[in-house]
């Protein structure tokens, strides 16, 4: 059975305006070990789906359609009486099972706390185990995400760490319960290039070391191929394909992931070749097109494209995408 | 690109005081420490490193929003790192800059056309407030808006269309040499391939010269004819852009673009990394010698000791003891 399987996910936020509609029918599944690559551009609902999985959308937001499926329990919010009782629920599962790695680790960690007051705090909300016990085991985790001289760091506080060595201990938090789920929100985007390269390799070594399994949410190519598994492209708050890495990358169906490999440089071409921007700029969710969300900036874009969403095309067991053009009446 | 250089930059050095209370020891921040560099006309000289490394500052001291503390500044032969009033404007009609965030950059209270104006304005280019009109809306239409948007505020607009319109503020006063700090970098990926193409198209035109800086290498290599590698205030090797890219000379050069992640899923997972240990010392007391000497696995015991200074191999530059004849 798989861990996480998400059905019809749709989660909308209330404004001034009207109701922004961030995630529209989103399904996914994901099996044990495995690491799910989730892209898209910013506004393309792929971190308020995240938020809608681990139950911290903002006030204004709700789930208001969908079946989540985690380890074998129910936890949409509409199996719950009421939110008190999902709340409480929730609080159960992130940071034991479930739990998160974030951007910004300067605003994540606690400034005014210790780092062994932060890294001992899901340990002792979970496990039944003592402080002192906790203290070790946090001084195991320090050293598992390479942070030299734990003894020393533990009692400082998040000033005193660099941007790379920050990150690390969010990491080690995320590790503290042994969870079956991490979902890691642009893990490297805040870093610089080598320090990247140094959580990127970090990992890369936990997964092959733990079994759990990692979504990662980036909008970063480059860190897809190098991590993931399986990947799925988000776009005006639908999944409009999903599949292996090889498939995405060798063989995209969808007008949208071919723009989206396109348009950057890969610097291992020599030939000059311009870049394929995609033109236009993304749909606005306060009032979301009915048809296809790429409709406006694709270049292959039919008349039923603006009227009806296309329904899914299977071209392999692993290799979904919804796209008119693969509708058998389509001009090839 | 011509042979014959628009600026050149000569053993620069920009430190910034940063004490704390009357009493404390001294604290000199060496953000920009002996830069020397050239850039040809009509060319595109990229500058990457990592954030801290002085490439912003360096950016900045030549577009005179810093006034550096030693070395020459020449635009088209005239040294300008002194000068001052008068003198200061009329440069800055030459050089312009795009700036890194484009919500930052544009004043929310000024129409666009007003935004693109103000140059026009300060500078008092054009009699009429009509002339200036229409040079602004003939350079709306240069990067790719409609005229009609100049009437519009900049919140009205989505990032790439902002970073459009710092485009065309820079352009206003027909500037010959523009830097650009970081113009892509807060952009979605598919609008940072629209800027890059405008900025290509317009160097095309114009006959431009542009100082690239950016920390994302691969789209530094698409859009610079030559690369300059700054770690730590200090430049650590010049060359084109494909050479630096698939020949790195300098050990920090190697190890940097062995972290850029490739978008291509065989490569990625099978290339194995130079991972760099440790963290970017800090800048107010860098290492003595070569500043990288703390993270190079090549370092001895000379490069803890003395200064490389820059060696030409071949058509390139490199400051590394390493390539010492």
């Amino acid at each position: 059975m798989a861990l996480l399987e998400i059905k019809n996910l749709t989660t909308s936020f209330k404004i001034e305006q009207g109701s922004v509609q961030a995630v529209r029918d989103v399904s996914i599944s994901l099996e044990q070990g495995e690491v799910l690559g989730i892209v898209g551009e910013s506004g393309s609902g792929k971190s308020q789906t995240m938020f809608s999985l681990m139950g911290l959308l903002a006030d204004n937001g709700k789930v208001t359609d969908g079946t989540i499926i985690f380890d074998g329990q129910d936890i949409s919010p509409k199996n719950f009486k009421n939110k008190h009782e999902y709340d409480k629920a929730m609080r159960k599962i992130r940071g034991n099972t479930m739990s998160m790695i974030f951007q910004d680790p300067m605003t994540f960690l606690n400034q005014v706390l210790k780092i062994e007051t932060q890294l001992i705090e899901p340990l002792m909300n979970h496990k039944k185990i003592t402080k002192k016990e906790a203290r070790l085991k946090a001084l195991e985790l320090m050293r598992k995400v390479g942070i030299p001289s734990p003894e020393k760091r533990i009692d400082q506080y998040p000033f005193e760490f660099s941007g790379g060595m920050r990150q690390r201990i969010i990491i080690a938090i995320a590790l503290a319960c042994n969870p079956k789920l991490i979902i890691a929100d642009e893990p490297t985007t805040a870093l610089d290039v080598t320090i990247q390269a140094q959580v990127l390799e970090l990992i890369d070594s936990l997964r092959e070391e733990s079994s759990s399994s990692i979504i990662m949410i980036t909008h970063d190519l480059g860190v897809v191929a190098k991590l993931c598994d399986r990947v799925a492209i988000m776009y005006g708050g639908k999944i409009v394909e999903t599949g292996t890495d090889q498939e995405i990358f060798y063989d995209p169906k969808h007008p949208y992931t071919k723009g989206l490999l396109n348009c950057v440089a890969n610097p291992e071409d020599d030939v000059e070749e311009e870049l394929h921007p995609i033109p236009g700029s993304p749909p606005d969710l306060l009032d979301p097109p009915i048809g296809c969300p790429f409709v406006d900036r694709c270049e292959r874009a039919m008349r039923i494209c603006k009227l009806k969403m296309p329904d899914v095309t299977e071209f392999s067991s692993t290799h979904q995408c919804r796209c008119w053009l693969n509708h058998e009446k389509a001009v090839k | 690109m011509s042979n014959e250089p628009i600026l050149r930059v000569k053993n620069l050095k920009t430190y910034f005081d940063v004490t704390k209370g009357i009493f404390a020891k001294k604290q000199i921040v060496k953000a920009v420490d002996d830069v020397s560099f050239d850039v040809m006309r009509n060319e595109t000289f990229g500058l990457v490193g990592e954030s801290g490394c002085g490439k912003s500052t360096l950016g900045r001291t030549i577009v005179k929003l810093y006034d550096p503390n030693e070395g020459s500044i020449e635009f088209e032969g005239r040294d300008i790192a002194q000068i001052k009033g008068k003198d200061l404007k009329e440069y800055h009609k030459d050089v312009q800059m795009i700036f890194q965030d484009p919500y930052a950059s544009l004043n929310p209270r000024m129409t666009v056309g007003e935004i693109i104006k103000e140059p026009m304005n300060i500078h008092g280019i054009y009699d009429t407030d009509a002339e200036r009109e229409v040079r602004a809306v003939e350079l709306i239409k240069i990067v790719g808006l409609k005229p009609d948007h100049i009437r519009r505020y900049p919140f009205e607009f989505s990032g790439g269309q902002r970073q459009r319109i710092g485009v065309a503020r820079a352009l206003a006063l027909d500037p010959k040499f523009i830097v650009c700090d970081e113009p892509i970098s807060a952009l979605d990926v598919s609008i940072q391939a629209q800027v890059i193409n405008l900025l290509d198209d317009i160097q095309e035109k114009l006959g431009l010269s542009y100082l690239f800086i950016a920390h994302d290498l691969s789209m530094v290599k698409h859009i610079s004819d030559r690369i300059g590698v700054m770690y730590l205030g200090h430049m650590m090797e010049i060359g084109p852009s494909n050479e630096v890219y698939h020949r790195p000379l300098h050990p920090y050069t190697v190890a940097l673009l062995s972290a850029i992640p490739i978008p291509d899923p065989k490569i990625a997972k099978e290339k194995k990394r130079i991972v760099l240990e440790g963290e970017i010392p800090s800048p107010i007391n860098p290492p003595t010698g070569c500043v990288f000497s703390t993270r190079c696995s090549k370092a001895t015991e000379r490069c803890r000791r003395e200064t490389p200074q820059m060696v030409q191999v071949g058509n390139r530059q490199v400051s590394c003891f390493l390539y010492e004849k």
